[in-house]
């Protein structure tokens, strides 16, 4: 099995076959990736597409003595909070994002169970919605998908203190407004 | 009032040797300042030996000097930290004595607690083969010459194999239903299609007399030890072969055409529209 870095060196050399691989290998992670800061299927897909497109665009800047994972985790970072920050600011009113499909995921499982799942979905992706893209960029990266403090702090260049306060206060804040989206608000200085 | 001077009258509160209004005031500190309801707290459940008022001032001079500047907000962000991290001792002590009387951070804290609830609801996403295409749709460049076909399989030899493995599928499905009954077969003839069509799949007649190329269980082991052969010749069983034998086993006909073609494609040999009629008919068995 080839190594990413080694697919990348054929990629460069215009080889399709490598190209299919290094997509194949990627495209689940990097799809959602792409869901977890759009909260839309339709979106992320998109999203995904345009940072693979990106990636192809950008193989020849690829420095082989950096690990692939993290220089491309790094690009679609970057693309997706772009694209965070760009539907942000394209919606006046922040529409509850909702998972269509959600319900077609588990048919075995029982109803009750599934609408509890899906409210709970449907308000965490509400709740993500709130967040700036900073925030919500530090909860996907280490809540969601599982970088440590060292990895996201390498991929932006910030000291590991630094990640570790951004990761705390994007944490506060989403269970704060998890709060406040179940009716049970925190107001401090009153019991 | 301020916390200072909350403190300063704190053991007389606590004696119960204020009077009105100043009682009152002391009353309406402790319940808007959670620090000074903290060390209220704090103080009430001293054990006897520093209720010596001046011990007790001590006590709570060093609960003061501890909690300064340690509002809810620093407490979230602790409680916080604390998902994944043990807190400092210290830290986790004054946390501990702030979330016994704050309602609020009680609230944060179990929320925090809840977070991968919430986060383990979130759907896993499956790309599949169609997102696949897209983005080999997106990004396809020019069909390469032959010296970069011939550069490409030098720098990747097993892709020779490949291609031999791609064709002789095709071959297979644009022309099963034209190879002779299998028991007729010579014995190279059966040979070669076993080496063509690996994983089993070999061609075989169907209950209206048509020969078809499809899946036979019971000759899983005469192609198991060819398939090793050519993992041999090939020197290693590459992705695309991977992916292609997975394709084959499961029955899997749209992805082993997508695998065939991104080997015939760029060669210009993948004869899209046909293969993929004759794909339709292989899935109908």
């Amino acid at each position: 099995m080839k190594t990413d870095e080694e697919l990348v060196r054929l990629c460069q050399q215009r080889d399709a076959h490598s190209w299919q691989t290094l997509v194949d290998r990627h495209q689940d992670r990097i799809l959602n990736l792409a869901f977890q800061f759009s909260g839309n299927r339709e979106s992320a897909r998109d999203l995904a597409q345009d940072i693979f497109v990106r990636l192809y665009e950008s193989l020849g800047l690829y420095d082989p003595a950096r690990p692939f994972q993290t220089w491309f985790n790094s690009l679609a970072r970057n693309l997706c909070i772009d694209h965070y920050r760009k539907s942000r600011k394209d919606k006046a009113v922040v529409d509850p994002p909702v998972d269509e499909f959600g319900d077609l995921a588990s048919d075995d499982e029982p109803t009750d169970r599934r609408l509890e799942r899906r409210e709970g979905k449907d308000l965490l992706l509400r709740a993500l919605e709130q967040l700036g893209a900073i925030s919500r960029d530090a909860i996907v990266q280490k809540d969601l998908q599982g970088l440590t403090h060292e990895e996201m702090a390498s991929m932006e260049g910030v000291p590991v203190g630094t990640m570790k306060s951004r990761v705390s206060r994007a944490r506060a804040d989403l269970a704060r407004i998890l709060l406040k989206l179940e009716g049970r608000g925190v107001r401090h200085g009153v019991s | 009032m301020e916390c200072r001077e909350f403190q300063h009258h704190l053991s007389d509160y606590l004696g119960g040797e204020l009077g009105e209004p100043f009682f009152g005031q002391m009353v309406e500190h402790e319940v808007e300042c959670t620090r000074c309801r903290a060390t209220v707290l704090e103080a009430d459940v001293l054990p006897s030996p520093l209720l010596d008022t001046k011990e007790r001032r001590q006590v709570q001079e060093q609960i003061r000097v501890r909690t300064e500047g340690r509002d809810c907000h620093w407490i979230e962000l602790r409680m916080a930290e604390a998902l994944e991290e043990s807190l400092d001792p210290s830290d986790r002590e004054i946390v501990r004595v702030h979330i016994e009387d704050c309602a609020s951070c009680q609230r944060m804290r179990d929320m925090l607690q809840a977070l991968p609830d919430f986060y383990s609801q979130l759907p896993e996403l499956s790309a599949g083969r169609e997102f696949t295409r897209e983005v080999l749709a997106l990004t396809s460049g020019p069909v390469p010459g032959v010296i970069q076909i011939l550069r490409a399989l030098w720098r990747r030899p097993e892709a020779v194999w490949e291609v031999a493995l791609a064709g002789g599928l095709v071959v297979a499905i644009l022309f099963g239903n034209q190879v002779p009954e299998y028991s007729s077969m010579s014995a190279w003839v059966k040979d070669a299609a076993v080496a063509q069509m690996p994983m089993g799949n070999q061609v075989w007649k169907t209950e209206d007399g048509k020969q078809r190329f499809g899946f036979v269980t019971d000759g899983a082991a005469q192609v198991h030890t060819t398939w090793k052969k050519v993992e041999e010749k090939a020197g290693g069983v590459s992705d695309w072969m991977q992916r292609s034998g997975e394709d084959i086993r499961t029955g899997d006909y749209t992805g082993l055409l997508d695998e065939i073609r991104v080997v015939l494609e760029p060669l210009g040999l993948y004869p899209e529209d046909e293969t993929q009629e004759a794909g339709e008919q292989g899935d109908e068995r």
